[in-house]
């Protein structure tokens, strides 16, 4: 095993790799920028070193700076994280050529998914069912396969996945002006335009199997994830089982991504997503080559440590157990806190935490990036940490959910918070009833709706109780106040 | 005590706080008058009348979150509170965080109505709608489709309406 790894990320999934590096006793080695010098994740770890400046591209992104940091602390492998160059091939065969390890899959493997048409072509020779479509460079010939295909369809970027360089259309009429769209979202995003059509699904759910591989052919899944809830394809709620997928379905999906990895020796932790439409049919969407946001929910179920499993896969080439010693029990379900403002198209927000409460409990895992006193750079995914509810049972998880939520403090910048209760006390999205459009079909509107209405009265009188006895306290000019007797409520 | 102006969501809000002979306070807001008794609670909250409140002054906001609601409210400036009923917003409409300027939806002179759009922009990789916080006339457009913009500056201002 290892005995010091370099964590090449930041926030909360810096803060979570070290933990399991800490219970190892392997030494946990930070990067920051200078916009992270005193973030929570370069304090957990047992090292830090500086990359550069905040902007992520001569920081985070910056190749050359973070094999330079991994020389200098004399680190033996690299942990990407999820995010920045976890998904970069061209960043573990750097890696590689400088004699370290990769934690995570092999530079051809990052590129073959890496490439959504390779993927799909990997896919379909392992048996895999792909969601009907065409890879073509010709405009004529994207023409006459969306006719086949039937509209709407969906433009794709070859380099994309998550969502990004996506573009539906409804008639041939739309598709021209999508295909130009989508080659020039994908040109500037991955400097690559390469596109190619995907037949829409109607209403599918979107749920993932997480695998692991040891890279010489052995391979593992922990069960699916439903991950439908989300908002411009980003994910906002995971949880596992699926309430969508039966017994049968999941047997299938997770048999269908363990011929997929096993067909590519795929080394690592990895998650083969798929679409699962309304009849039960399932095709794969794409594969992710690095750990997940929401790989805590699997770890709550199965009891594995998916973190460990990656560092034994990337040092021993071997597994941590079999396929039949991994169990699942019970019900786990994720929600992701960011800075954003729900009521104002979830813009990005920045700034200082003034306070901070997670909620506590055998029951709940937090996995955070900050604390009261952090400051929240603008330059970065603003995710601030996940957290995580187990129960025996489905409602019994989603129940304790929302009294997790309640217990969830987060003043100094505006978050989901609000919002992620909204989630978890609608009894729509709590009885499972619920597809990957569902949050932009109507919910996120009626949020807004409610978020912005007036505040109830009882709230500006906390609100002038609070600036009262902010402004009073240690003022010069201060005036007798009634609320001194109240005694040290409000301090964060 | 004096009055508390404060911006909820754009809107002004008026807050008055007494204490009665009895220990119990007396809030008027927005005119509205109630009595409540206000206790500390162990761990940094404070009970309104029994109901769990979490309230931090951060800056000119305070944050507030109250039978499971997040709210936050600007602390106005004396301009906005001494403004009329009808002017409360701050007219401004500024970059949120440094990125591009893809589309400039208004012109000088435009009456707007609270909630319209004015600016797009894309940042952290997402499109972004900046919104009219109030009903006015576009006063002035600092901004020009294409061009890049830091943090915090001025794109678009509203005026009052004539």
């Amino acid at each position: 095993m290892f005995h010091r790894v370099l964590i090449a990320n930041r926030g909360e999934i810096a803060c979570r790799v070290t933990a399991t590096l800490r219970t190892h006793g392997i030494r946990s080695i930070a990067v920051y920028s200078d916009a992270d010098a005193g973030a929570l994740h370069v304090r957990r770890a047992d090292e830090a070193v500086r990359l550069g400046p905040a902007e992520a591209r001569l920081s985070y992104l910056n190749i050359d700076a973070i094999l330079a940091a991994t020389r200098a602390s004399r680190a033996e492998a690299i942990h990407p994280g999820y995010g920045f160059l976890a998904e970069s091939a061209a960043f573990a065969e750097a890696v590689e050529c400088a004699g370290l390890v990769f934690i995570g899959p092999t530079p051809e493997q990052a590129r073959r998914f890496g490439d959504k048409r390779l993927a799909r072509e990997a896919a379909r020779q392992a048996g895999v069912p792909v969601v009907p479509g065409f890879e073509g460079a010709d405009d004529a010939a994207l023409l006459a396969a969306a006719q086949k295909l039937g509209y709407p369809v969906v433009v794709k970027a070859a380099l994309g996945g998550g969502g990004k360089g996506m573009t539906v259309a409804g008639d041939a009429g739309e598709l021209g002006e999508a295909l130009t769209s989508a080659r020039r979202v994908a040109q500037a995003a991955f400097g690559e335009g390469s596109v190619y059509l995907e037949k829409r699904v109607e209403h599918p759910r979107h749920v993932e199997v997480q695998i692991v591989g040891d890279g010489r052919g052995e391979v593992v899944h922990f069960f699916e994830r439903e991950c439908s809830l989300q908002r411009r394809h980003q994910k906002v709620l995971e949880e596992t089982p699926s309430p969508g997928a039966s017994d049968a379905v999941r047997a299938a999906m997770c048999e269908a991504a363990v011929s997929l990895a096993r067909s590519v020796q795929y080394r690592g932790a990895g998650t083969v997503e798929f679409l699962l439409a309304p009849d039960d049919r399932f095709y794969f969407l794409e594969v992710n080559t690095r750990l997940q946001v929401e790989h805590p929910v699997t770890e709550r179920t199965t009891g594995a440590d998916l973190v460990w499993w990656q560092l034994v896969a990337a040092a021993e080439r071997r597994l941590v157990a079999t396929q039949s010693e991994i169990q699942r029990t019970g019900h786990a379900v994720e929600v992701r806190v960011y800075a954003e403002d729900p009521a104002q198209e979830f813009l990005p927000q920045a700034g200082r935490l003034a306070r901070v409460a997670w909620p506590k409990g055998e029951h709940v895992r937090v996995d955070a990036g900050v604390e009261t006193g952090s400051e929240v750079p603008l330059h970065y995914d603003p995710i601030l940490a996940k957290i995580i509810v187990d129960g025996p049972d489905r409602a019994t998880a989603w129940q304790r959910l929302a009294a997790a939520l309640d217990e969830t403090i987060v003043h100094g910048v505006v978050t989901n918070v609000d919002f992620l209760r909204a989630l978890a006390r609608d009894p729509e999205l709590a009885a499972g009833r619920f597809d990957t459009t569902t949050l932009e079909a109507g919910f996120i509107e009626r949020y807004r709706d409610v978020a912005t209405a007036p505040a109830p009265d009882l709230a500006l009188v906390g609100a002038a109780l609070a600036e009262a006895r902010g402004t009073s306290a240690g003022s010069a000019r201060r005036v007798p106040d009634p609320f001194d007797t109240l005694g040290t409520w409000g301090r964060a | 005590m004096s009055e508390r102006v404060f911006l909820d969501r754009g809107a002004r809000r008026t807050v008055e706080l007494r204490t009665a002979p009895d220990g119990s306070i007396e809030a008027v807001v927005d005119g509205r008058a109630q009595r409540l008794r206000v206790e500390p609670g162990a761990d940094g909250s404070l009970r309104l009348d029994g109901h769990v409140a979490w309230l931090t002054v951060a800056g000119r906001r305070t944050f507030v979150t109250l039978d499971g609601r997040d709210h936050v409210f600007e602390i106005a400036t004396a301009r906005q509170a001494g403004a009329a009923d009808h002017g409360h917003a701050s007219g401004e409409v500024a970059m949120p965080m440094p990125g591009l300027v893809l589309l400039v939806a208004v012109k000088q002179g435009d009456a707007v109505k609270r909630g319209q759009p004015l600016v797009v922009v894309e940042a952290m990789k997402m499109e972004h709608t900046l919104r009219a916080p109030r009903d006015g006339v576009v006063a002035r457009v600092a901004a020009t489709a294409g061009e890049k913009a830091d943090a915090g500056r001025v794109l678009v201002e509203i005026g009052e309406a004539e």
